[in-house]
């Protein structure tokens, strides 16, 4: 029975890690993890993504803080998707 | 290899790979999807069938074990669009919930009136008792098999 | 059977197979001649199959994954892993936390890490064991008390905290005069539908895919695939093939991306199918839990308060864990009038297999322990158990403890005082019976000797549909035309039947509704809107009230085509393919509808529902089900060996649909209630199972269940369709508590863990003595002595 909770806004956080930089590509992802999970809003969605879910105000808070720690630790591009809930829609159609 | 067996008065033959089992080769050679395949290793008896004569758990057979056989399975037992009391009974008595094990049930239930044409509910539950079924609780299974028993010459 | 008013007067009760007749099964007749046509049966030229790789450890890191021995192998079509996820490389229900292949890191056994597709299932497995995964196997988290500690490795990112909900009601600090407390267990339950997961995907050569697929909710298994693979969800379209059986283990995706993913890598048609043992992995369980209560009463047996304390295992992914915490928080305290509540409902990852839907969902866990916890209150208080419940019993008109006001009908004290009024079966001498009606049957261990005999009650309840703000709601096309000379009806939705039966009920609605005999239930699928899940016992309610609204905007429809041709008339009915006025036939509907068709679709959504507050408080569910159990039992004491004399049950339905198929459920859900009580237990050690396979993971057989009586109430919930109130789920609730306290009445024994094992009754204690007796002690002497035992 899914539906309860559903979270209002999504973000999507990919870091795109140089290998140039100061820390190693591996580095740079774990340092994203680390602040990504702090929030309490994190999951992890791939090798390099981390998604945060939550309210609108706590989502945007947490993007500003991770996409920081990733450029902090070296990253040049973190692709971020920002996605509001639509819950109606996602089942139906 | 080859494999002839007679399957539901039809001699049928078909390639087979080492390992099959008979429950494999029914449905997946020769289209007979009627055996189910619930638990395949003789606990469920979803894909029970006759094999000449015997009631068996077709899971538990090798398919080479089959050669020259004679095997019965639930798409034999209708003739046609008439179909046999235990079957009716099933559908009489509200027995069939998702159906998984309606075939194995019909099949060990024909096997039981053809033995014993008026069981006990002792002896029915006894020899139901290698027929898993999920849905039903076994209630109108029970009572399938005794309207089946009244109605089976 | 009472029978009470509906509210919607059926508009055309001369037609046959409407509703309240226990009509048929449209799929009867293929089910029983074997030809019904189940997703482990489809076929189709030149398909390939595929196979999962599926982790052996509960918890470690992937250092590597190398494919290539497997994808060297004659027959093998495709390897792929994580890296070949084309979209979202998570999906989920609730939260998407779980890998469609793991990449990193597996957090339970029999995660997924790598599919192959091959031309024979031999080649596929062969291929499977070529695949070289590099695991540093870490250290498992396998109990949920100990995810809570601060120094238990962080499963995911955010803690292991998954979910928690608090409900406070009152004063916390209610004292009470009389106290009893209580430590519960329930073990890991499995849904053990028959048919093994499996679908078949077929490419459509332009990019999209097709899946026909069992599973209870096609919608929200689009929407997942679709993200997965990267496509807009209109080119992965499901149809619904035949589902063997379900119970809350469909709800969450098995095979569906990766059958997907393999027909698109391959340009084939690809077919999965598990294996029991894979099953066991395959699909998320009924979440084990452990639960400290403490009840408060007065002297006279007024309950004072509750406070409750539960912890649920949620194993390695989130799945449906935060409705089933939030759902057990508000049936905590069960179906009484409790002025005081302070319940801590807590969910937690672990390494443990995940854990989800199942039927009951958070209200069986919980319904086992009150219903201890008011007998333990009886016994203190020397009272009748039933004249204690009756005493507390919850009425409409009072509010829950979560702050829902109880709605009408809520008739706890009515189906309590019914359940004892059924006859008890007759007491019949052990001795000398037939084996096979003795605990133990034909394994021969008792001749009677050492049987005593227990009867328990309980009484359990449960919301109907989606709760806590959820926008539930299903979608229904109906179509009337002539063919062939005849009226016909055709029903088209998107809900899944899984085998309860909702093909009847849609074509009873319409027929009903519509007055035409002929209708046809077409077959489910993605193009018709969402349904809603098959679970929550919503289906009847929600889609049974989508079909019966588009069936009166049909015959609204025809109703002014009457007028258009005869005037104004009176009374207007569709009774037998005739237009009625004022009691008199008018004119056949064939004349009215010529060679026109009529169509008209409606998306239903019940009555809003909110979320609870930060103190659990909140209008959380719309509709809510009752039913109480009353179990006897015989215990061989000396053995631990049980067999359930009869259960006898009362259930408020609201409006009975189809006689037969209501009984179905009861007693179809009353069997997995006694299979949770006595022998359903997935054993997980060190997160791993132990018993993935029907030859250890035990459910019941015709000689386990007994007969069940019963007695149906109709008392009409004003807001649903007919009155109508869910009926799945009910009679797995109190059905548990009811023979375990059948059990503890026959044996005096505690019983706080189900389900029940032959050692726990006979009271062997879960450590071995520390010193053996030896074999010159008086005590070992005694044992197993054959001609001892046949002296006495």
């Amino acid at each position: 029975m899914p539906g309860y909770d559903r979270a209002e806004l999504t973000a999507e956080l990919k870091v795109v890690a140089s290998p140039g930089a100061e820390r190693t590509p591996r580095e740079q992802v774990e340092a994203v993890r680390r602040v990504a999970g702090d929030s309490g809003l994190a999951h992890e969605a791939g090798p390099e993504t981390t998604v945060l879910a939550g309210g609108r105000g706590e989502v945007l808070d947490a993007v500003r803080r991770v996409v920081e720690t990733a450029l902090d630790a070296g990253a040049h591009v973190v692709e971020v998707k920002v996605e509001a809930e639509r819950d109606a829609e996602r089942f139906g159609s | 290899m080859k494999l002839r067996l007679m399957v539901n008065g039809e001699s049928r033959e078909t390639e087979v790979r080492e390992g099959e089992s008979l429950l494999y080769v029914l449905r997946e050679r020769l289209g007979l999807f009627g055996s189910k395949n619930a638990c395949e290793q003789g606990e469920c008896g979803s894909c029970s069938v006759y094999l000449d004569g015997e009631l068996v758990c077709a899971c538990l057979v090798l398919a080479g074990q089959a050669e020259g056989s004679e095997v019965v399975t639930v798409e034999g037992l209708s003739e046609g669009e008439r179909l046999h009391p235990v079957q009716e009974a099933f559908l009489e008595a509200g027995a069939v919930q998702c159906g998984f094990c309606t075939p194995g049930l019909i099949v060990a239930a024909h096997d039981l009136l053809s033995r014993n044409s008026e069981p006990t509910e002792a002896e029915v539950r006894e020899a139901l008792a290698g027929n898993l079924c999920r849905c039903t609780g076994y209630e109108k299974i029970l009572t399938a098999v005794q309207m089946a028993a009244e109605t089976t010459p | 059977m009472t029978t009470t008013p509906t509210r919607t007067r059926p508009s055309a009760s001369r037609t046959r197979g409407g509703i309240g007749e226990s009509v048929g099964r449209p799929d009867g007749v293929p089910k029983v001649k074997g030809e019904f046509e189940y997703s482990s049966d489809l076929h189709v030229e030149g398909m390939l199959w595929g196979a999962t790789l599926r982790s052996p450890h509960p918890h470690a890191n992937i250092r590597s994954i190398y494919t290539s021995d497997a994808e060297a192998m004659a027959g093998v079509f495709a390897v792929l892993t994580h890296e070949d996820v084309p979209g979202r490389k998570v999906y989920g229900m609730e939260i998407p936390d779980q890998p469609v292949l793991a990449w990193e890191k597996v957090r339970y056994q029999g995660e997924a890490v790598a599919l192959v597709a091959a031309d024979h299932p031999e080649t596929a497995r062969l291929a499977l064991g070529k695949i070289r995964v590099d695991y540093e196997v870490l250290e498992p988290v396998t109990d949920a008390e100990t995810a809570m500690s601060e120094d238990a490795p962080k499963l995911h990112l955010s803690g292991n905290e998954l979910r928690r909900v608090d409900v406070r009601h009152g004063d916390p600090e209610a004292a009470a005069e009389v106290v009893v407390e209580g430590e519960y267990e329930v073990g890991m339950q499995d849904q053990a539908f028959l048919g093994p997961e499996s679908g078949l995907a077929i490419p459509d050569g332009e990019g999209g895919v097709d899946l026909y697929i069992s599973t209870q909710w096609l919608h929200v298994d689009q929407d997942q695939v679709a993200e997965s693979l990267d496509l807009p969800p209109e080119m992965v379209r499901l149809t619904l093939s035949g589902v063997g059986g379900a119970f809350g283990g469909r709800e969450d995706l098995s095979m569906q991306i990766h059958a997907c993913m393999l027909a698109l890598h391959t340009s084939r048609p690809v077919k999965m199918v598990y294996g029991r043992e894979e099953s066991f992995h395959g699909h998320v369980h009924r979440h084990p839990a452990k639960m400290r209560y403490e009840h408060g009463a007065t002297r006279d047996g007024k309950l004072t308060y509750v406070k409750a304390n539960l912890i649920f295992d949620g194993g390695a992914y989130a799945s449906s864990s935060n409705a089933v915490c939030l759902n057990a928080a508000t049936f905590a305290c069960g179906p009484y009038d409790v002025p005081n509540a302070r319940i801590e409902s807590h969910m937690l990852y672990t390494n443990n297999p995940p854990c989800g839907a199942m039927r009951g969902f958070g209200a069986v866990q919980v319904c086992f322990a009150h219903e201890a916890q008011m007998d333990k209150l009886a016994e203190k208080l020397g009272m009748d158990p039933v004249d204690l419940r009756l005493k507390n019993a919850i009425e409409p008109g009072m509010k829950f403890p979560f702050g829902q006001e109880v709605p009408y009908p809520a008739p706890v004290r009515e189906i309590l005082g019914r359940v004892r009024e059924i006859p008890m079966p007759d007491e019949q001498e052990a001795m000398g019976r037939d084996l096979r009606e003795l605990p133990g049957g034909v394994s021969n261990t008792t001749h009677g000797e050492g049987v005593r005999r227990g009867v328990g009650y309980a009484v359990g309840f449960k919301n109907i549909g989606f709760s806590a703000g959820f926008d539930d709601y299903s979608t229904a096309r109906i179509s009337l035309s002539i063919e062939d000379g005849e009226p016909v009806v055709r029903v088209y939705t998107a809900a899944a039947e899984v085998g309860q039966g909702l093909v009847m009920v849609q074509a009873q609605i319409a027929r009903t509704e519509l007055g035409v005999e002929n209708v046809v239930v077409e077959a489910a699928d993605t193009r018709t809107g969402s349904a809603g899940s098959t679970s929550a016992s919503r289906q009847s309610y929600v889609t049974g009230a989508a079909v019966k609204e588009a069936c009166e905007k049909v015959r609204e429809r025809i109703f002014e085509l009457v007028r258009d041709e005869f005037g104004e008339s009176d009374e207007l009915a569709i009774e037998d393919g005739n237009i009625i006025s004022d009691g008199r036939e008018i004119a056949p509907l064939m004349e009215i509808l010529d060679d026109g068709e009529i169509s008209e679709i409606v998306e239903f959504h019940h009555r809003a529902t909110h979320p609870l507050d930060e103190n659990g408080q909140g209008d959380a569910h719309f509709q809510f089900a009752f039913a109480a159990h009353r179990a006897v039992v015989e215990v061989d004491v000396e053995l631990g060996l049980v067999r359930v004399v009869e259960i006898a049950t009362t259930q408020d339905v609201g409006k009975v649909i189809n006689p037969k198929a209501l009984e179905g459920q009861i007693e179809g859900g009353i069997a997995q209630g006694l299979g949770l009580a006595l022998m359903e237990e997935i054993r997980i050690q060190d997160g791993e199972i132990q018993n993935a396979s029907f030859t250890d993971y035990l459910i019941p057989t015709i000689l386990d269940m007994p007969p069940v009586k019963m007695e149906i109430l109709e008392l009409a919930d004003p807001e649903a369709p007919y009155g109508l109130k869910g009926v799945g789920e009910p009679p797995t609730i109190a059905s548990t508590p009811a023979i375990v306290a059948a059990l503890r009445n026959a044996t005096a024994m505690e019983l706080g863990r189900i389900p029940v094992r032959p050692e726990h009754i006979i009271g062997i204690p879960k450590k071995p003595p520390d010193e053996l007796p030896q074999p010159e002690s008086s005590r070992y002497s005694g044992i197993g002595r054959l001609e001892d035992r046949r002296e006495t």
